[in-house]
Formats: C-alpha cells, structure tokens, sequence
C-alpha cells in the first residue's frame, strides 16, 4: 500500500517536473523574443524592430537602448516641407516597447544613428528607464551552420498596430543578392510575415536559447500584387555586424 | 521480506526521481544539447537529401511547375539512366499550342496541335547549380491531372522514395508534412504544415484519394511533392495540385490539396510506362 502510494506520488511528481519544463521553454522564448520585439512608429509609416543594445547612461537608472530596423520604416521620418532647404523635415522616430504581462505599453522618442539604405538596415536608440529584455546575437558561426528545413520564428507587429507576436516556420532558401556594394545573405523562411512585421526579428533556436539571425525585410508578391505571407525574406545577421560595429553598439 | 521491499521500493523510487530532477537541471543540457545538435544536423542533411533534391522545375512554353523525380532506370546506353518524373497534367498539357491552318476546299479553318515539349531543371542544391532536360511526357490522365515525364541524364539525381500503400493507409490528420516545389517559379523549396483532411472515394471506378494541408503552397508548386516522415525518412506521400481561392483570387495557401501517391499508382500502374 505504501509503495502504491510512492510510485503514484513519484509519477505525480515526474509529470509535474515535465510540465514545468514545457513552461519553462515557452518562458525562455517569451522572454528572448516577444519580449526583445518594439514597434517603431514614424509621421508616414511603422514597422518593427528588435532590442540589442543596452548601455548605462550614469544618469540615476536611465539606460539608452538600441533598437535594430529596416531603413524603409525609418525613411517614414520625412514630412516634405517646402521651407525647408532640403524640401523635407527630419520629424525622428518612436519606439513602443511592450510590457506583455500587464497588457501596457510606452513611447519613447528616439533617434536614427546609423542607416544603410542599400542592404536596408537602419539602427535607433533612446533613453529608457525601463529594465528591457535585449536579444541574443547569433556568432558568425551560428549564422554559418543556419541550413535549408531549420525552424525559425519570426517576430514582429503584424498588421502594424497590434502587440508583437510570433510566427512559426522553416528555412526554405538561402540566397546571397548584391545590395548595393555589398554581398548579403537573405533566409527565405515560412514564418509568416504581414505588412508592419518589417524590421523585426527572425530567430533560431540553439542550445535552448533563441538567437537574433534576421531581420525580416521583404515579401514575395504574385499577380496582382497579392503578398504572399509565407514567402518572406530576412537580411542575414552578418551583413549588420559591421554597422553595429562601427556605431559601437554594445551587444549582450 | 515483505516489509522489506515495501521499504525499498518508495526509497528506491524515490532516489529515482531525485537522479532524474538532478540530471534533467545539471548534467543532461551539455551533453544532450551537444548529442541533439549532432542528430538535427544529421536530420537536416536527411531532409535535405531526400526531399529538396528530386523536386524539379517544369517548363513548357506557356507555364511553369514542379515535378518530383521517382523512378531512376539504368538504360543499355552506358552511363545514362532514364529519369522518370511524376506531376500534374495541368502543367504538361500547356506544351500545346494551336494553330490555325485555312482549308479552302471546304471553307474552314483548321485548329492544328503543335506540342512544343517540356523541359526538366534538376538542381544541384549543394553546387548551386542547374541543368536543364528536355523531356517527353510517357502518360498523362487529365481527370486525375496527373502525367509523368521522362528524360535521359549521365548524371546521378536523388530519386524520392516512394511511401508503401501500408504508409499511405496511416496517412491521418494532425500528421506532420512537407511540401516541396518551384513556387512563383523558383528553385524547390520547402514549407512545413499538417495533414489538415483525408478525403477519399470512387468515381468513374476508380477509388481516388486526396490530402487537405496546411503546408502553404501556391503558385508554381503544382506538381511538387508532400512528404511524410516514417521512421527518419521522409517518403512522397502526394502530389500537390490545387489551393484555395477567394472570389477575388488571393490564394489561401494553407488551404491545399495533395493528391495521394494511392491515386497516384493507378496511372503508373495503367499507363504501362515505357522502359526502353
């Protein structure tokens, strides 16, 4: 009777530890991905972006955040101006940073310190004196072994106003395309993509932990100009490390 | 003695369950992670090699799709197989083109066939290369839009492997899917999904079967193939060939259909393919 008792408590607690588990896993992703994923909001267009930067400002629990995007959505800045010299006013950038357990957000202004309007990548940062989650950088030997069937999320606001949210998929190409003076990798992948998902993050799972390999840039279109959401294209993360560097972004 | 295992057995269990907590948290994740790293880097190379390299791009003069290459016979030229390549009749069927010829004798004009052929781009997915066939079409049934291509090659191409009627039978819902195909015309590609329906019946005598998927597929994947995993080997399952419109043509690309390689073997069987 007593060992009857044993093994169904033993059982009881087996399962439990393998549920927790499974929690676990889904907080690690929440926590890596959704949480890492803004909005960026500009006078003429929006899109999405991903934190990966996070230095202290030495102003009392200020940090200044940087925020990875396409140049497409930060090109939105610009409102013509005809008494402008250049014909066009610079009106900078928000972020929207989420806080997805209470359902809240918040705006911050911020501004463009980098942008590649070739390989359209475009960097940001403000100041924030919330703790935000920073995304993890996938090493260029990650990148390297990225191959054709991995599983990949894609995050990002889809249909623009809404909160992030991810979209599951595979690796279906890899391709290298000149953009510009530069030879830059793009992942064709499954994960769904809509208008607004631009600029957010496309992640790969390694060791347990998601890494930041793409950011999410174009859709294939057919006849008709209909998109088609499962064929999405994501810029490899190698081809923004050297903007990253040279901006002295400091990586998690 | 009985005391004693009802001693034992709740120790026992006991520290057998704080092994598997203590190893589960510490010991498991390097060694696991490093042991299932290698196996889905082997899984992917499977994959790869067993799904990406028999899907082919179709070409006629009028419009593209995709194909799957399924049989590889060695000919009596030596070093050269005969390829055989199965896919959809609405493809191949767009090889014709009409023309018009004026009969003055008797006032008419004439609508004359002229088959213009398909061709065959194998991709070599490693090299990054491709080679184009050209290819004749060996059987074709439009009511069950399937035809089957052959051409001739020195080279050595990956040949699907083909599911059992025993698989076929356990296809079911919820099961985990690929389809492979050229979409919008590009090399094959993959996309992931489920088996989403399993419809089956008999017209004009003949017991067809169909699969609904969610494993998106659109333009250019007519033709491709659907692959399920039986025991870390993916076989062709069907033959992707139709997906769901809007009255305003967007396609919903989650909403496709397979056609079962079960169908598929009534034409392969009844057409007697030519083997020479």
């Amino acid at each position: 009777m007593l060992s009857r008792t044993n093994f169904l408590v033993s059982i009881l607690l087996l399962c439990l530890s393998t549920v927790a588990s499974y929690a676990s896993d889904a907080d690690t992703k929440r926590r890596e991905m959704l949480h890492t994923s803004v909005y960026v909001g500009t006078e003429t267009g929006d899109g999405s972006g991903t934190l990966i930067g996070k230095t202290d400002t030495g102003m009392n629990g200020v940090f200044r955040y940087s925020v990875l995007t396409n140049e497409h959505v930060t090109k939105g800045r610009f409102v013509s101006d005809p008494k402008s010299p250049t014909g066009r006013v610079d009106k900078e950038c928000t972020v929207w940073t989420f806080d997805h357990v209470n359902g809240t957000y918040e705006a911050w202004p911020a501004s463009v310190i980098a942008e590649n309007k070739e390989v359209d990548i475009a960097l940001l940062a403000f100041n924030s004196s919330e703790v935000l989650s920073i995304a993890k950088f996938a090493t260029q030997d990650m990148l390297d072994r990225i191959g054709i069937f991995d599983e990949v999320f894609a995050i990002g606001c889809n249909l623009k106003d809404d909160f992030p949210g991810p979209t599951i998929g595979i690796i279906s190409l890899i391709s290298t395309e000149r953009m510009g003076e530069v030879d830059v990798i793009v992942y064709s992948n499954t994960a769904q993509l809509v208008p607004g998902a631009s600029g957010g993050g496309l992640f790969k799972e390694h060791d347990g932990h998601y890494y930041l390999v793409g950011i999410p840039f174009r859709l294939d279109t057919m006849r008709g100009n209909h998109l088609v959401p499962h064929l999405a294209e994501a810029i490899s993360l190698s081809a923004v490390k050297n903007l990253i560097h040279k901006n002295a972004v400091i990586l998690p | 003695m009985v005391s004693l295992s009802s001693r034992v057995t709740p120790v026992c269990l006991l520290l057998m369950l704080f092994a598997g907590v203590f190893f589960s948290i510490s010991a498991v994740p390097e060694r696991q992670c490093a042991l299932h790293e290698v196996k889905k880097v082997d899984q992917i190379a499977v994959k790869q090699r067993e799904m990406l390299g028999p899907v082919v791009r179709i070409g006629t003069r009028q419009s593209t799709g995709s194909g799957t290459i399924y049989e590889k016979i060695e000919t009596e030229v030596d070093g050269t197989f005969e390829y055989l390549v199965l896919t959809n009749h609405h493809i191949t069927k767009t090889r014709m083109v009409f023309s018009f010829n004026a009969d003055f004798i008797i006032g008419k004009l004439i609508r004359v066939p002229i088959d213009t052929g398909c061709s065959v781009v194998v991709f070599d997915h490693e090299g990054q290369k491709t080679k184009r066939y050209t290819a004749k079409v060996v059987a074709e049934d439009a009511y069950l839009d399937l035809a089957i291509l052959s051409f001739r090659s020195d080279q050595s191409i990956p040949v699907a492997l083909s599911a059992t009627d025993e698989m076929l039978k356990d296809v079911r819902v919820f099961d985990d899917v690929f389809a492979v195909g050229c979409q919008l015309g590009m090399r094959p590609t993959p996309t992931f999904g489920i088996i989403s329906e399993v419809i089956s019946g008999v017209t004009r005598k003949i017991e067809w079967m169909l699969y609904g998927t969610t494993s998106p597929i659109t333009y250019g994947s007519s033709g491709g193939g659907l692959f399920r995993e039986y025991d870390g080997h993916y076989y062709l399952i069907g033959i992707p060939f139709r997906v769901a419109m809007t009255p305003d043509y967007q396609v919903m690309s989650h909403l496709g259909n397979a056609i079962s390689l079960f169908t598929a073997r009534k034409l392969l069987d009844n057409n007697m393919v030519s083997k020479e």
